[in-house]
């Protein structure tokens, strides 16, 4: 259960990301060293937040095998 | 000839790889290259395991006792493969550039090689499943050599960070190779899981492992989390120059591209993990045995396209040996190949059941006491009431 919750905020984290980023248009500059070099930092930077999520909401129990 | 011959045979995957790259790289409909060789490897590894009998020798010893294995080539050509991953990377890069900027169906020549510039939406979608089933095939290489230290170390996370998954280096030999067949070590699937639960799973739990291992480090050495000593953060920032030029060349579609080529060679990386242990069990704090691995000693396309890594219970004994010098331990063994079995786990219901007899005689043949009695509650807990060892967990 909290396995699907993680993935879930993980999701809305990512799209609420993605959408921001949008809105500021950097598709528009992908082809500018500087532009590309501060989005792609921006995505790694989410990539950790998305990873620690999991972490910090399905916590141990996803692991456990209950035998 | 013999210790040629016997060297020869680790460059298939090299080979293969080279191909695919050359497919992406000729452009047109050379770009399905790679997907066809996935294809036929999966038909020849399965045909080759389905003839019975065909037993797969280690590589072996002279007289003298010297390995037929050659170091300094064997070694060499690990190392080379991580510049060929940039150039299969940079070549589905390209073509990213070429969709996304629209440029001209064109052909130029160099010599007997041709190269068609301009790409389809399906040969992109081709190259880029291309490219990330022979960039996923190549973490075995980045497997042997995380099992060295020094800079072939770093040169594992740098091959690995190119499908995004760095930490794999230091949970593999930090957390799999101690804690395995038992619930500490994500990697080891218990029965009942589909691949695609394990996908997540693994995938999470051993950049968890790393996570965690960090944390303690640093917070000893009195450095804060957010650290460029900190290797959990170093590894992804290894990734960096992966999605920088993924999103210079295609912006949302390039991340998209990258995106899906990552989580297919992470699929493959965790694919090898679930083969490797798939419901094997070990009572916690007994010693890691021969029997909490399956081999597949008896398919020839395997241990040669994946350099010997199928030799799994001597290499869980002896974790840096050289693959070349792994031997026949008494592992159980399906008898089938990787990539027959990789057919198989993307239909759970057809993997289940073939592996459930594999598993039902290690459960009476070569469990301890300790084994059996968790194996009867993970039978009863993955659905499997028809296993002769089954009883409901307290």
């Amino acid at each position: 259960m909290k396995t699907k919750l993680a993935l879930l905020v993980i999701a809305l984290f990512t799209g609420a990301v993605g959408y921001g980023l949008y809105l500021l248009d950097i598709g528009s500059h992908h082809q500018e060293i500087l532009w590309a070099l501060g989005s792609s930092v921006a995505f790694l930077i989410t990539l950790l937040v998305d990873v620690w999520l999991f972490f910090a909401i399905a916590g141990e129990e996803a692991y456990q095998w209950n035998a | 000839m013999h210790k040629l011959l016997v060297n020869l045979r680790y460059f298939l995957t090299p080979a293969l790889i080279f191909l695919a790259l050359l497919g992406i790289v000729a452009g047109g409909n050379w770009v399905w290259t790679g997907i066809g060789l996935f294809i036929a490897s999966i038909i020849l590894d399965a045909a080759s395991s389905a003839m019975k009998g065909i037993h797969c020798a280690p590589p072996g010893r002279d007289d003298d006792g010297e390995t037929y294995g050659i170091p300094g080539l064997l070694k060499a050509m690990m190392w080379v493969q991580y510049p060929v991953f940039v150039c299969l990377q940079g070549a589905l890069i390209w073509r990213v550039y070429e969709y996304a900027n629209g440029v001209p169906f064109s052909v130029s020549t160099y010599g007997w090689f041709e190269i068609q510039h301009g790409v389809t939406g399906l040969q992109l979608c081709a190259a880029t499943v291309s490219a990330a089933i022979y960039l996923g095939l190549g973490i075995m290489f980045g497997h042997e050599l995380a099992h060295t230290k020094g800079p072939t170390f770093v040169l594992a996370r740098w091959m690995m960070a190119l499908s995004g998954i760095a930490h794999f280096c230091y949970a593999h030999v930090y957390n799999h190779h101690l804690e395995l067949g038992c619930e500490d070590d994500p990697a080891t699937s218990p029965r009942g899981r589909s691949i695609y639960k394990h996908y997540l799973l693994s995938h999470f739990g051993q950049s968890r492992f790393l996570f965690l291992m960090e944390k303690q480090r640093l917070q000893k050495l009195g450095i804060p989390f957010i650290s460029w000593q900190n290797r959990w953060i170093r590894g992804y920032a290894m990734s960096l120059p992966s999605i920088f030029f993924f999103w210079l060349a295609g912006g949302w579609l390039g991340l998209g591209v990258m995106v899906v080529s990552w989580v297919i060679s992470a699929f493959e990386l965790e694919v090898l993990n679930y083969l490797e242990h798939y419901g094997l069990i070990r009572e916690k704090g007994q010693p890691i045995d021969y029997h909490h691995s399956w081999d597949v000693a008896e398919s020839p396309f395997t241990q040669w396209g994946f350099i010997e890594i199928g030799r799994q219970a001597d290499h869980h004994d002896r974790g840096e040996t050289h693959f070349w010098e792994l031997e026949d331990c008494d592992a159980p063994d399906t008898h089938y190949g990787y990539y027959a079995m990789f057919a198989m786990i993307l239909v759970p219901p057809v993997w289940e059941a073939f592996i459930k007899p594999h598993l039902a005689d290690w459960d009476e043949n070569r469990a301890s006491e300790g084994e059996q009695k968790i194996a009867a509650k993970m039978n009863y807990k993955a659905g499997w009431h028809d296993m002769a060892l089954c009883q409901k967990p307290d």
